[in-house]
């Protein structure tokens, strides 16, 4: 069992390793290819997108890794309702995050997208508490 | 992806998924709305699990069954509730289709 989690965690490790390394370098190619051999409007949407893709894999991936209920302190319910509360937002911010990034007018695509992933982080964390305290009253 | 397509197909299968999005539930509360065989069930668990939908995890004699779903997996069960995707007997899933031919 401990060897499963030890692995488990390995894996985890080496995904968020490849994910980052991947992420650093396609910023470093946009950054190199622009504006000799990319638009600097198009080579910072694109970096503005794949941060927002990188947001997107980690939240979609959040309700996917439940506590184990062996764990003496884990209300499996609250768990997975926090999980999937929480995954269900920030997919949805980076989703806008990465879609203001393409599709808004440059000048306002910074604001707009930070405006998404910051008003989904702020509901996750508004939600997280209500679950929390509604769960305490029980 | 072809194993969580080919899990979604079943619209016993979505139906487990949709009470454990609630909570988790045991086998036993799991099989309860359903007027299906045990092996049947148990086949049907398999093939979730083994989509990694879901999670059993076995605390004394109970098996307890969790969702394990991505935000786009259970967008994805959303729209196949939606547009009521089935398979027909003969897409059945081989283990599926072996309960069935043993007539259990």
């Amino acid at each position: 069992m401990k060897t499963d989690q030890i692995r488990d965690a390995q894996g985890e490790i080496g995904r968020g390793l490849i994910i980052g390394g991947v992420f650093l370098t396609a910023v470093k190619m946009l950054s190199a290819l622009s504006p000799e051999y990319l638009d600097a409007e198009l080579a910072r949407r694109l970096q503005g997108a794949v941060a927002g893709m990188v947001s997107f894999i980690y939240a979609n991936a959040v309700p996917k890794s439940p506590l184990p209920l062996s764990r003496g302190a884990c209300d499996p319910k609250a768990d997975q309702a926090r999980r999937r509360f929480v995954g269900w937002c920030l997919t949805l911010g980076s989703l806008g995050y990465m879609m203001a990034w393409l599709f808004a007018p440059i000048e306002s695509a910074g604001g707009l997208a930070m405006c998404f992933l910051g008003t989904s982080l702020l509901t996750a964390m508004a939600g997280v508490i209500g679950i929390i305290r509604l769960d305490s009253q029980r | 992806m072809n194993a969580v397509f080919k899990a979604l197909a079943d619209p016993t299968r979505r139906r487990i998924l949709q009470l454990l999005q609630r909570r988790p539930m045991t086998a036993g509360e799991l099989a309860d709305p359903f007027a299906v065989s045990k092996p049947t069930m148990s086949a049907h668990f398999s093939v979730l699990l083994n989509a990694d939908l879901i999670q059993a995890e076995k605390i004394g004699r109970t098996i307890t069954y969790r969702l394990k779903m991505s935000v786009l997996e259970e967008a994805l069960l959303g729209f196949a509730h939606a547009v009521g995707v089935n398979v027909t007997h003969n897409r059945r899933t081989p283990v599926l289709a072996r309960v069935k031919a043993k007539g259990l």
